[in-house]
């Protein structure tokens, strides 16, 4: 299967060069892309080899992309799950000491890519402490703003499951929020 | 679901209010899309093609279903290697045979001064306790035969020969046709060695005349006796009266088979005993009678300075 790009998007077409179909999705969905990286991974991670692998995994697997299906919900999907492996890599990597422990925000690594380091910077200090599934529905949902059926399309989980993730995971940011900010009066207040 | 959602933001909007900011990021300039793209033709363009990724997971998948075959074939077509077997001779005593060994123990005779094992073929490893006196084990090869009272040796028949290595004591090995030899810790022997041609069996002494007939002695068996009877006080410290015992054995046969042994053995003890001037007699005695004996450095050691 070729990819070809239509106007809203990139549906499934014949007969166009996967090369310049890639120029075409890399184009028109870059940004995108690259702003849900940011979101998703945080100051932890450096969004633009991210991105990289999320463009090089659409490459391979664009016969996976059914005609009609939304090109940037499966693009959203690949950048999800690129996230959260890269993110247990570095986990691992940290774990065994090949790393150093990551940046925050606002000390000019990965964080400078959001508008308000200070606020990102605590926020995602915050969701550091959930668990990686309740992580990734929370900033799904909260932060980059998806319904709980497009939460469950980029996952692949029961709506039902999104639902009773999120529930948890606002419960724990907010105790972590509490946490950090009694820990450091100087970080904004949270609000109740 | 919205409503709900709407709910919680709004009962906790100070979160909401840094969720909504953590949203706002930076978008990408033209120039960084277009750095982007290039770097992206350019991973693409030194990538595998696609088409191997699946190729790639079989291949390893293949490789590693071959590798599990192998090792269990491996496993199924290499048992263990066949174990050495134990032969029941007496207690205290330990004998085992090779994997096909022929070997086979005479029955049990209380009345017998020793006990006979055949080895036809294959090899023995032996670690005989001591006998009383008068009492031995004798391994017999078809072409030797090993007399033993108490040592550690191990015993190979095969191809036309026979040998014999000592580990710990001494045996003494015979050659039907050839001769004997007296084999100490260390020492081994093949039934063609020419040693066995040159050494001359130990002597049978002439029964002597008497009015009633004394029970017959077999003069290896006392000999071994009454030495392992001297190194059994010397082990157990009994210093003066393994001294006493190896100068009996001295005196009784003063051209044994074991005399070295005993003549430094004497030295050895007294000197043990606390008797300098006695060990360095002993010790002279030896180096006088035995001067080209691979012991001559020890016994000059036990010389009082």
């Amino acid at each position: 299967m070729i990819l070809a790009m239509a106007e809203s998007g990139l549906t499934m077409a014949g007969e166009i060069d996967v090369r310049e179909s890639l120029r075409r999705l890399w184009r028109e969905h870059a940004g995108f892309v690259r702003a849900a990286i940011v979101r998703l991974a945080g100051p932890s991670l450096d969004p633009d080899d991210v991105l990289q692998e999320v463009f090089i995994v659409a490459w391979r697997r664009h016969a996976d992309l059914r005609e009609g299906a939304s090109v940037r919900g499966w693009l959203h999907a690949i950048a999800a799950r690129t996230v959260m492996a890269a993110r247990r890599k570095a986990r691992l990597r940290r774990f065994f000491g090949i790393d150093e422990a990551e940046k925050v925000a606002g000390e000019g690594g990965p964080g400078r890519d959001f508008e308000r380091a200070e606020a990102a910077s605590l926020v995602y200090r915050a969701l550091d402490r959930l668990s990686e599934k309740k992580r990734t529905v929370v900033i799904l949902f909260e932060i980059e703003g998806l319904s709980g059926e497009e939460v469950a399309a980029v996952l692949g989980i029961p709506k039902a499951t999104v639902w009773t993730r999120l529930h948890h995971a606002r419960a724990e940011l907010l105790e972590a929020l509490a946490e950090l900010q009694r820990q450091d009066p100087g970080a904004r207040e949270e609000g109740a | 679901m919205s409503d709900a959602s709407s709910s919680w933001r709004e009962r906790n909007p100070g979160a909401a209010a840094l969720l909504d900011e953590a949203r706002q990021v930076r978008t990408l300039s033209a120039a960084e899309k277009a750095a982007g793209l290039a770097a992206l033709e350019k991973r693409i363009a030194s990538a595998p093609p696609s088409w191997l990724f699946p190729a790639i997971l079989a291949g390893t998948a293949v490789a590693a279903v071959l590798l599990c075959a192998a090792g269990a074939a491996f496993y199924f077509t290499h048992p263990a290697a066949p174990q050495w077997r134990e032969v029941a001779v007496e207690a205290g005593d330990r004998v085992s045979a090779s994997p096909g060994a022929l070997v086979r123990a005479e029955p049990l005779d209380t009345t017998s001064p020793e006990r006979r094992v055949y080895l036809d073929a294959g090899e023995l490893s032996l670690q005989v306790s001591h006998r009383p006196a008068g009492k031995t084990l004798v391994v017999v090869t078809p072409h030797l035969t090993v007399t033993v009272v108490g040592t550690r040796f191990h015993v190979r028949a095969q191809g036309g020969l026979s040998s014999v290595s000592v580990t710990e004591g001494r045996v003494r090995v015979a050659v039907p046709g050839k001769g004997d030899v007296l084999l100490g810790a260390g020492e081994a022997v093949r039934s063609d060695d020419a040693r066995l041609v040159a050494a001359s069996p130990v002597p049978v002494p002439a029964p002597a005349p008497a009015p009633g007939p004394p029970p017959p002695v077999d003069p290896l068996a006392a000999q071994n006796a009454l030495f392992s009877a001297a190194d059994d006080d010397f082990s157990a410290r009994r210093f003066d009266a393994a001294a006493r015992r190896y100068a009996d054995y001295l005196a009784r046969f003063p051209d044994g088979a074991l005399a070295p042994e005993a003549a430094l053995g004497e030295a050895r003890a007294l000197s043990r005993a606390g008797h300098p001037a006695e060990a360095d007699a002993a010790a002279r005695r030896f180096l006088a009678r035995f001067p080209t004996d691979a012991r001559a450095a020890e016994a000059r050691s036990l010389l009082s300075r």
